[in-house]
C-alpha cells in the first residue's frame, strides 16, 4: 500500500511540473496545462498524507515472527 | 528525533513537536543540547528549503520589477547576495552555536539579562505580527480572484474597499484561530506541500517564459538568446515604477544578503544550529537561500513583469500616462499566480500564505507570552492574530515589504553583534563573557546602550545620511560591536566565579 501511494505521489509531482515544461515547449496549451497540475495537486494532497499513515500502522502491527 | 520536532517545539509548541512523533520532546530550553541529540545534515536540508518558499516569495519577486530592476542587477545581484546570507550562517552564527549549544533566548539572558530579553521579545513579537499580516495580505488577494472585491493597488497604504477587508479579516480570523487550536493539523500540511509548493513556484517561471516568448516572438536557440530576452523583455530595467525605490545590483545583493539578518547576524537561528554535529552544516541554508531567494522570487518577478507588459507598460510615458489615471497594475499574489496555473496555482497562495502566516503568529504569541508568562497561550495567539489581521487591512505593509523587511533586519541586528562579541572577543580583550549572569543582574546597561544607540546611529545613517534602509546595517553592526567593547569596559567590574576563559561544548 505504502509503494502504491509513494508511486501517486511521485505521479503527482510530475504531474504538477511535466504540464508546464509542455506548455513552455509548446506542445501543451494553457487550458490544458492548467487543468492537469489542478489533478496533480489533488492527487498530491489525497495520497501524500496517508504515506505516513500507512508505515505508522505497518510500524505498530506486530509481524508473524512477534505473536 | 527530526530537526523539524526539535525546531517546531522550541518555536511552536508541544503540540506541533507530538504532531511530529507523537513522543515527549526533551527541549533543552536552558541546558546545552547533549551529543546524543545532535541531528544529521539532511535534516537542515529539508528545514531550511521548506522555510523559505513562503507566501512573502510571492510579494518580494514582483516588488523588484517595480523597483525598476535590470536582468544582470536582480540575477546576478541575487547569485552573490544569498551567498553573502549563507556565508554569515556559517562563519558568524553555526560556529557559536555547535560550541555553546543554547537556544538564542537563553544566551541573551545571560549576556543581556531577563528584563532586557523582555524587551528584546516585544520588539521581536510586534515584527513577527507585521511579517504574518504581509502574508495574511498574500493569502487574501486569492479570494479576491473568487469574490471579484477591488484590491489595492500599488500606492495604497489604506484599505480601498469592504471586500477587502472582510476577505482579511475572514482570512486572518481563520489563520489565527487555528493557530491556537490546531497548529499541529497546519504544520503537517505545511510539511505535505513543500514538495509540490517548489515546483507549483518552477512552472510559475516556466509559464512567465512561455507567455514572454510568444508575446515577443522570440525562439530560444541558445543560452545567449535566453539572456537577450531577459535583458530586452522580462527585467528591462529603467524607471522604478512611481513612488517605488530604483532598486540596482547594491539593492538587490544587499536586500538578499540581510533579508534573514535577524536569523544570521541577529543570531536567532543559535536555535536551529544548536543542534547541528559541525559547524559547517549551515551551508544547508543555500537550500532555502537559492530555492526560495533566487528561483521563487525570480519566478514571481516574471509574473509582475508580463502583467507590465501586457498592460502595455513598457516604457516611461506610458508607466507615468497610467499612474496618473490611477491605473497601475499592482503585484497581487491571487491574480498573478490565478493568471500562470489556474486553480492550482491559486492553491498555491492559500497554501503558501497560510502555512507561514501560521507558525509566525505562533512564535509572535510565544514572544509576548515570555513578557506576560501568567496568560494563556491560546488567548495570546488569538490576540496576536487579531494585530496581525488588523495590520494586514493596511496594503502598505505588503506594498513596501521591501522596506519592512530590512527594517526588521536592522531592529535586531544589535543584539547579534552583541553575542559575536561576547563570545568571540570579550575574553581576549580582558573581560567577562555573560556578564549578567555572573553579576547576577536582570537588565545589562552596556547592551542596553548598544542596541539604542546602534538604532540611533542607522536612524541618523537614513535621515541624516540619507542612506537607504537596505544598507545601513552593515556599518551599524560594526557601530554595535565597537560600542559594545567600549561599554563592557567602562562598565564591568570584577565578579568572583569561573575565568572569563572562552568556554563551550566543543563540536
Amino acid at each position: 500500500m505504502n509503494i502504491v501511494l509513494r508511486l501517486l505521489a511521485a505521479v503527482a509531482l510530475a504531474g504538477t511540473i511535466v504540464p508546464a515544461l509542455l506548455y513552455l515547449g509548446g506542445t501543451l496549451s494553457k487550458d490544458s496545462m492548467q487543468w492537469t497540475m489542478l489533478a496533480a495537486t489533488v492527487l498530491w494532497f489525497g495520497a501524500v498524507p496517508w504515506i505516513g499513515r500507512a508505515a505508522r500502522r505497518a510500524a505498530q502491527t506486530p509481524s508473524a515472527e512477534q505473536r | 528525533m527530526s530537526l523539524e520536532t526539535q525546531v517546531a517545539y522550541e518555536t511552536n509548541g508541544p503540540d506541533a513537536a507530538a504532531a511530529h512523533t507523537g513522543a515527549e520532546v526533551n527541549e533543552y530550553e536552558r541546558t546545552p543540547v547533549p551529543r546524543s541529540a545532535l541531528l544529521p545534515f539532511k535534516s537542515f536540508l529539508g528545514m531550511y528549503a521548506g522555510e523559505h518558499c513562503a507566501g512573502t516569495e510571492l510579494m518580494i519577486g514582483p516588488l523588484f520589477v517595480a523597483a525598476g530592476v535590470s536582468a544582470f542587477d536582480v540575477v546576478v545581484g541575487l547569485i552573490v547576495g544569498n551567498a553573502l546570507a549563507v556565508v554569515s550562517w556559517m562563519l558568524l552564527t553555526a560556529p557559536i552555536a555547535t560550541r555553546v549549544r543554547l537556544t538564542l533566548y537563553y544566551q541573551l539572558e545571560k549576556i543581556c539579562g531577563r528584563r532586557l530579553v523582555v524587551i528584546y521579545n516585544l520588539v521581536n513579537g510586534v515584527m513577527f505580527c507585521c511579517l504574518a499580516g504581509a502574508m495574511i495580505t498574500v493569502s487574501a488577494t486569492a479570494l479576491g480572484v473568487w469574490f471579484k472585491f477591488p484590491m489595492p493597488k500599488l500606492d495604497d497604504s489604506y484599505p480601498n474597499s469592504v471586500g477587502w477587508v472582510l476577505a482579511v479579516l475572514a482570512i486572518g480570523a481563520l489563520i489565527s484561530i487555528v493557530a491556537a487550536y490546531g497548529y499541529a493539523m497546519v504544520a503537517r500540511i505545511a510539511n505535505i506541500a513543500v514538495p509540490w509548493m517548489v515546483l507549483v513556484f518552477v512552472a510559475f517561471g516556466l509559464v512567465a517564459l512561455r507567455d514572454f516568448l510568444v508575446a515577443s516572438q522570440t525562439e530560444i536557440h541558445s543560452a545567449g538568446d535566453l539572456w537577450r530576452l531577459a535583458q530586452t523583455e522580462i527585467w528591462r530595467g529603467g524607471d522604478p515604477l512611481p513612488g517605488k525605490t530604483k532598486f540596482t545590483f547594491m539593492h538587490v545583493m544587499f536586500f538578499a544578503w540581510f533579508c534573514n539578518m535577524a536569523m544570521h547576524i541577529g543570531m536567532s537561528d543559535l536555535t536551529i544550529f544548536r543542534y547541528a554535529r559541525k559547524s559547517w552544516y549551515a551551508v544547508a541554508s543555500a537550500a532555502g537561500m537559492y530555492i526560495g531567494h533566487f528561483m521563487a522570487w525570480l519566478a514571481a518577478s516574471m509574473l509582475f513583469a508580463f502583467q507590465l507588459r501586457e498592460a502595455g507598460l513598457v516604457n516611461a510615458a506610458a508607466v507615468r500616462a497610467a499612474s496618473e489615471a490611477n491605473s497601475l497594475p499592482a503585484p497581487l499574489p491571487g491574480p498573478l499566480a490565478h493568471g500562470a496555473c489556474g486553480l492550482a496555482g491559486l492553491l498555491c497562495v492559500i497554501v503558501a500564505g497560510w502555512t507561514t502566516a501560521n507558525p509566525t503568529i505562533y512564535r509572535a504569541g510565544l514572544a509576548f507570552q515570555a513578557i506576560l508568562p501568567r496568560s494563556s497561550r491560546f488567548a495570546v495567539t488569538i490576540l496576536t492574530g487579531l494585530v496581525a489581521t488588523v495590520a494586514a487591512t493596511f496594503p502598505a505593509l505588503a506594498m513596501k515589504l521591501l522596506d519592512f523587511v530590512a527594517l526588521y533586519g536592522m531592529l535586531l541586528m544589535p543584539m547579534g553583534a552583541i553575542i559575536f562579541v561576547d563570545f568571540w572577543l570579550l575574553p581576549r580583550l580582558g573581560l567577562q563573557r555573560e556578564y549578567a549572569e555572573r553579576s547576577r543582574s536582570s537588565f545589562s546597561v552596556a547592551a542596553f546602550l548598544t542596541w539604542a544607540a546602534t538604532l540611533g546611529v542607522c536612524v541618523w545613517l537614513m535621515y541624516g545620511a540619507h542612506i537607504e534602509i537596505f544598507f545601513v546595517s552593515l556599518p551599524g553592526w560594526f557601530v554595535a560591536v565597537a560600542l559594545y567593547i567600549v561599554l563592557s569596559k567602562v562598565m564591568q567590574r570584577p565578579v568572583a566565579g569561573r575565568s572569563p576563559a572562552v568556554q563551550g561544548v566543543q563540536a
